[in-house]
């Protein structure tokens, strides 16, 4: 077989002998079966991939480039105590940009390529239900978003060092970060369940990037100026805006979750209803008559199953 | 219901069939007016290879969808070991495996890989994992291409894999729908050992459709002819082409055709032919005397005996017998929904 089954029979006769990088495949290997099937499928995926690297890469150069060219724009200004302020806001907007625009995206075509290449189907014919599904496909969004993090986190720390910024500034604008990348992501949840076919994936794609690009925007032009703003505002808003998120995150995740549930009732009811409308089966069991033409065994099975079709 | 373990074979004496691994009961599936299943009923037993035809939009894919978890029935249900398919799905799923008509492929993904999630995705953990990848692998002999990436696989091999997917968790029942559609003829004989490997040392019951009727024919113990969203006929492919199928086809007797070739006097063989009892029709065609004959295998005995005591120099005497393609275009109508 694979490398893995070789791995395990070298393991058996001796793992004092297995090379370093096979002993770390075997322990990741085992390590990943703690994890939901989907975030194992799909960071193999990513990894596999150009997508990630190339915008890992990029945020990377970006952060680079934003410290080089900052710290240039402020030199005369280089020993004032504001200079770590001044260059938050570069950095939180590189940083700001891969969490509220790539991940998202990433999640949004994770989830039309399901519908549009119809691996949906022998996703959900396995016994991992649609709610696992949909729980791994935030886990490896909210993984990705962790790694651009922990590597473009620390240049908003590198402000701190500067001075001109408090801890709890960072800490807050990495929190709200959070949240926005949680519930864009469930923004692509939603674009993406209502999906099924690849014509109106550009439909869905616009909508989702007017959405992040207007949380992007939002977070640069408020975070850096956080201080600014009174604790009436931060409870006020942080109060409605939350409400406003949750109620999105479980529409979100109730519809991503139908839609990866093949016998959902509401698959059925519109076909159940058309059925009573013309004379079929059903009609006849809710027991207004059975005018639709139907054979008595037909009328046999539909009271054995009828109960359970109104019950649904 | 065109049951294919017939109840006169209990009343026979016959030691009774082992409980079917896909019972379905009185099954309807309406899109709106549209009766894409209307009261389909069968079942199949363990080690059964059951054929699924029917001409395009007959409902066998739905039916299969339906059998599949994937869909519901508007009336009826369909047992799966036992397990309703609308009351159990959970339970279904952990003991079917279904073939889509279309193989998803994943992108930036290889073989083991796929393979590997599948496993996952059916709950095997650790080196039971390991092991019904490496089964399969073994099964499908894909073990050589572990490592290619399954978007650069042919439709030979990538439906190879599917089916290596499809009995990753060692599935009692098997729903193949269209598995050798677009294969070429090296890859359906391929594809074609390893379902008869499936059904007869595995004991897996596998439902499959086909539109290659020749090669449903091979490997089918059973088939079911589906079309307008019933079932015309269900029952073996001797039965079915002896014309004593389940009660809802009205297929009669076919006569059977039998290829006579003389080493001279055609003219007069077709003279004495068209005197000759159960002979219905004689035609002549490549050289080649057609007779159309309406009598049992003792009056084909009769009619050779006869015709080489009537002195013709007989070269060979060929009773043509009727393809599973013969058949379903004698049983259906072609009628479209």
């Amino acid at each position: 077989m694979s490398g893995q089954a070789e791995v395990t029979a070298a393991s058996d006769a001796g793992s004092d002998r297995v090379p370093w990088s096979e002993r770390i495949d075997l322990w990741a290997d085992r390590w990943s079966d703690r994890f939901n099937p989907v975030v194992v499928r799909e960071i193999r995926q990513e990894f596999q991939g150009v997508r990630f690297g190339i915008t890992l890469m990029l945020s990377l150069i970006a952060a680079w480039l934003a410290s080089v060219f900052g710290v240039i724009m402020l030199y005369d200004r280089i020993r004032q105590p504001e200079i770590g302020d001044d260059l938050f806001g570069f950095f939180f907007a590189v940083l700001a940009f891969p969490l509220c625009l790539v991940v998202p995206f990433g999640l949004f075509r994770s989830m039309t390529s399901e519908f549009v290449g119809t691996t949906w189907e022998l996703l959900v014919v396995t016994p991992m239900g649609a709610a696992k599904i949909v729980r791994g496909k935030v886990a490896t969004a909210m993984l990705q978003a962790a790694i651009y993090m922990a590597l473009l986190a620390p240049f908003l720390c590198f402000t701190w060092l500067l001075k001109g910024i408090g801890v709890m500034h960072i800490v807050l604008g990495l929190t709200l970060l959070i949240i926005a990348c949680f519930s864009l992501c469930h923004l692509a949840l939603f674009c993406g369940s209502l999906i099924r076919k690849a014509a109106w994936q550009g439909f869905g794609l616009i909508v989702l990037m007017t959405g992040s690009l207007f949380v992007w925007g939002f977070l640069c032009g408020v975070v850096p100026n956080a201080g600014e703003m009174g604790l009436e505002t931060w409870i006020g808003g942080g109060i409605c805006v939350g409400i406003g998120l949750l109620y999105m995150i479980v529409v979100a995740s109730a519809t991503a979750v139908a839609s990866l549930t093949p016998t959902y009732p509401i698959y059925n009811s519109q076909a159940v209803l058309q059925a009573s409308l013309s004379g079929g089966p059903t009609r006849q069991v809710s027991g207004s008559g059975g005018s639709g033409g139907a054979a008595a065994s037909e009328n046999q099975t539909n009271e054995s199953t009828g109960d359970r079709e109104e019950t649904r | 219901m065109s049951s294919v373990t017939d109840e006169t074979e209990l009343e026979s004496g016959e030691l009774p069939p082992a409980s079917p691994s896909i019972e379905i009961r009185n099954l309807h599936r309406f899109f709106g007016t549209l009766r894409a299943v209307d009261n389909v009923s069968f079942s199949a037993c363990p080690g059964q290879v059951m054929g699924f035809i029917g001409p395009n939009g007959a409902g066998k894919t739905t039916t299969m969808r339906i059998l599949a978890t994937l869909d519901l029935p508007t009336a009826g249900d369909a047992l799966i070991c036992g397990q309703s398919v609308i009351d159990e799905p959970d339970q279904v799923r952990r003991v079917l495996g279904f073939m889509p008509d279309s193989f998803g492929r994943y992108p930036n993904m290889n073989i083991l890989e796929y393979l590997d999630f599948f496993a996952r995705a059916y709950g095997f953990r650790g080196a039971k994992r390991r092991e019904a990848v490496e089964r399969v692998l073994d099964f499908t002999e894909l073990g050589p291409l572990v490592n290619k990436q399954i978007d650069t696989l042919s439709k030979g091999m990538a439906q190879r894999l599917c089916l290596g997917r499809t009995l990753v968790h060692d599935p009692s029942v098997l729903i193949l729908d269209e598995p050798a559609a677009g294969l070429d003829p090296r890859a359906r004989v391929e594809l074609r050992e390893l379902i008869h490997l499936l059904a007869t040392q595995m004991q897996k019951t596998v439902l499959i459709s086909s539109h290659i009727l020749t090669e449903l024919g091979e490997i089918c113990d059973t088939v079911v002819i589906i079309e307008a969203g019933k079932v015309l006929a269900s029952g073996s492919i001797e039965e079915l082409q002896r014309g004593v199928a389940g009660e809802e086809s009205e297929v009669s007797q076919a006569d059977s055709e039998i290829a006579i070739t003389v080493l001279e006097g055609t003219e007069d063989l077709e003279r004495w032919l068209v005197q000759q009892p159960f002979v219905e029709a004689v035609s002549i065609a490549g050289g080649r005397t057609i007779v159309s004959f309406s009598g049992d295998d003792d009056a084909q005995h009769e009619l050779l005996k006869a015709l080489v005591n009537s002195g013709a120099r007989v070269v060979s005497f060929e009773a043509k017998t009727q393809t599973l393609e013969d058949t379903f275009m004698r049983i259906t109508r072609g009628e479209l929904q």
